[in-house]
């Protein structure tokens, strides 16, 4: 059976829910789907200059301290981290930022990951830290043919999630074109939002300016545990997944989480990656 | 005389209360004293350029743009001193983007950035011309040949420095002298305090000063120092924790209440009484 693998949330918020899930997996290996295992966890440490996909409603600076433990249990654990710097608006100026730096410094080995948006803040990291994965992020919102160009430069390429069903174009890629693609699978964002890019700017100048607050019109978003939200274009189910993306060769998938609560999280794990008659123990592991 | 009260975003319950004193109670006092507004450090949570001690730094929420524009205009009764005194920074520095907002949201032309690096003091004061500087109590330490001028708003130091810095021929009412013998005296203090600022630098939560098991501080009298002709006074908190009222408030009482009404004075000072 081919092998699929999900980035998680809950880098830092959450993480030890994360924690709970990866133990809860060592412990009950039976309770996941035969097929699937945490590819990696993703998220920010913060407060983080070059984030920009997401804001939060509140910011709690972590210590160096915490950084270095989160690091070192994931490495312990072989599950790759990956760090979140999709800000898009980022200028020479800010890529000396200390507290930046310090996480890159840190966390830097061939299992690492960092998504990028900004051409910027890639070329930075390919001179400073070079021993990291790089992923080019969904924020950049491209076409379809736009992403398949960047095949080759990244080590994932994190589809716009509009393209998430144009099997057209998809079913034409080669094995190892598929293995680079990652597919967001319960994006909050309404399928075909016109101001999605202009959001993820707007999110970017908020973290460059230290939360000042913004508004944007139609900025809507869907709890990804209503029933409506399965029936979202752009959402891909644990269904799909298994019948029809894992035959044609995909196995990349992305949960949306860094800023849904816990018990939402716990609920997406349960839904994508446990079999049916395990969640609700999950559940309750997870959220007592 | 001048007084420089601790870092205002911690200590505002009680330097307002004592506030209170100074503009009602006056009979309470040890010396005249009702001021226009007060002197008060600012050390924003986690900003890792201030240079003073952990215990201000770490554990609390960061802030954000709204809460520190809005700080930074909720009470004229405040001029505040900015430390950016970590004498570890480099060029890079000075684009830190907090760092920059914080300069931004409080540059009123009364506020004052505090310093312990020359070559830092010069940038700022041309980014944000609209700043006095005042020097740390680091200064000496970190520059090889101080451009005293640079230090309108003055000299922070400690007793055992004063006999040092008279080479510099700084007038008495440009020194302000700290009233909290607390770690000065201590052998490893320079140690401890370099190590604490590194740690700092590197967003670290490891404190030299709240691990340290000797601390303890001494209160010093204006009085003999009122004798040498010295006006201006600040009080070192490093090392104080900021639960440790008591400690606070012994400082404040200490200080300012004269014996007899330190007990009536303690209960305004926590809130208890007006």
């Amino acid at each position: 059976m081919n092998q699929i693998k999900f980035a998680i949330p809950g880098l830092y918020n959450h993480f030890d829910l994360t924690k709970k899930i990866i133990n809860f997996k060592e412990n009950f290996p039976d309770a996941f789907l035969d097929n699937v295992n945490i590819g990696a966890v993703y998220g920010n440490f913060q407060y983080c200059i070059w984030d920009g996909g997401r804001n939060f409603a509140s910011y709690n600076y972590s210590s160096l301290e915490v950084i270095r433990s989160t690091y070192e249990y994931l490495k312990e654990k072989n599950i790759p981290l990956r760090l979140i710097f999709t800000n898009t608006i980022l200028e020479e100026k800010h890529l000396s930022d200390r507290f930046c730096n310090l996480v890159c410094s840190i966390c830097e080995d061939e299992n690492n990951e960092i998504v990028v948006n900004s051409p910027l803040l890639e070329n930075y990291l390919k001179t400073y830290y070079p021993k990291y994965q790089l992923i080019s992020s969904t924020t950049k919102c491209n076409i379809l043919s736009e992403s398949i160009k960047e095949l080759d430069r990244y080590k994932y390429v994190c589809l716009d999630y509009n393209n998430n069903h144009n099997w057209e174009e998809l079913d034409k890629l080669s094995q190892e074109k598929k293995d680079k693609i990652e597919f967001l699978c319960n994006a909050i964002c309404p399928s075909g939002c016109p101001n999605r890019k202009e959001h993820y700017r707007l999110n970017s100048l908020y973290h460059l300016s230290f939360g000042k607050n913004y508004c944007i019109d139609c900025a809507i978003t869907n709890n990804t545990l209503h029933p409506d939200h399965y029936n979202q274009k752009n959402t891909i189910s644990s269904k799909e997944i298994q019948e029809i993306y894992v035959p044609k060769g995909f196995s990349m998938f992305k949960l949306e989480g860094r800023t849904l609560g816990r018990t939402e999280v716990a609920l997406n794990i349960a839904n994508y990656l446990l079999k049916p008659e395990w969640k609700d123990f999950f559940i309750m592991l997870c959220i007592e | 005389m001048n007084f420089l009260f601790p870092n205002e975003i911690f200590y505002t319950d009680i330097i307002t209360n004592l506030n209170h004193i100074f503009q009602n109670h006056q009979d309470f006092l040890n010396f005249n004293f009702k001021p226009s507004f007060l002197n008060a450090e600012l050390s924003l949570p986690f900003n890792y350029v201030n240079g003073g001690p952990l215990n201000t730094v770490n554990g609390n929420d960061f802030l954000d743009a709204s809460t520190i524009n809005l700080l930074s205009q909720k009470n004229i009764l405040f001029r505040y001193y900015i430390n950016c005194a970590n004498p570890f920074l480099v060029k890079a520095d000075l684009q830190d983007i907090y760092t920059n907002l914080i300069l931004t949201e409080y540059e009123n032309g009364s506020n004052i950035i505090v310093s312990s690096l020359d070559w830092y003091t010069k940038d700022l004061l041309n980014k944000y011309p609209n700043y006095k500087v005042m020097a740390s109590e680091d200064y000496f330490l970190y520059n090889d040949k101080p451009e005293i001028e640079l230090y309108s708003a003055g000299f922070k130091c400690h007793k055992k420095d004063l006999e040092e810095i008279k080479k510099y021929q700084i007038p008495k009412n440009k020194i302000w002298i700290n009233l909290v013998d607390s770690c000065q005296t201590c052998s490893s203090y320079s140690k401890c305090k370099k190590e604490e600022q590194q740690a700092q630098i590197m967003f670290s939560t490891n404190s030299s000063f709240l691990n340290c098991n000797k601390f303890n501080f001494t209160m010093l009298t204006i009085k003999q120092f009122i004798e040498l002709g010295y006006t201006n006074f600040w009080f070192d908190f490093s090392g104080i924790s900021q639960s440790d009222i008591n400690s606070q408030l012994i400082i404040f009482l200490n200080t300012f209440i004269k014996p007899e009404y330190q007990f009536q004075a303690d209960l305004i000072l926590r809130g208890l009484q007006k």
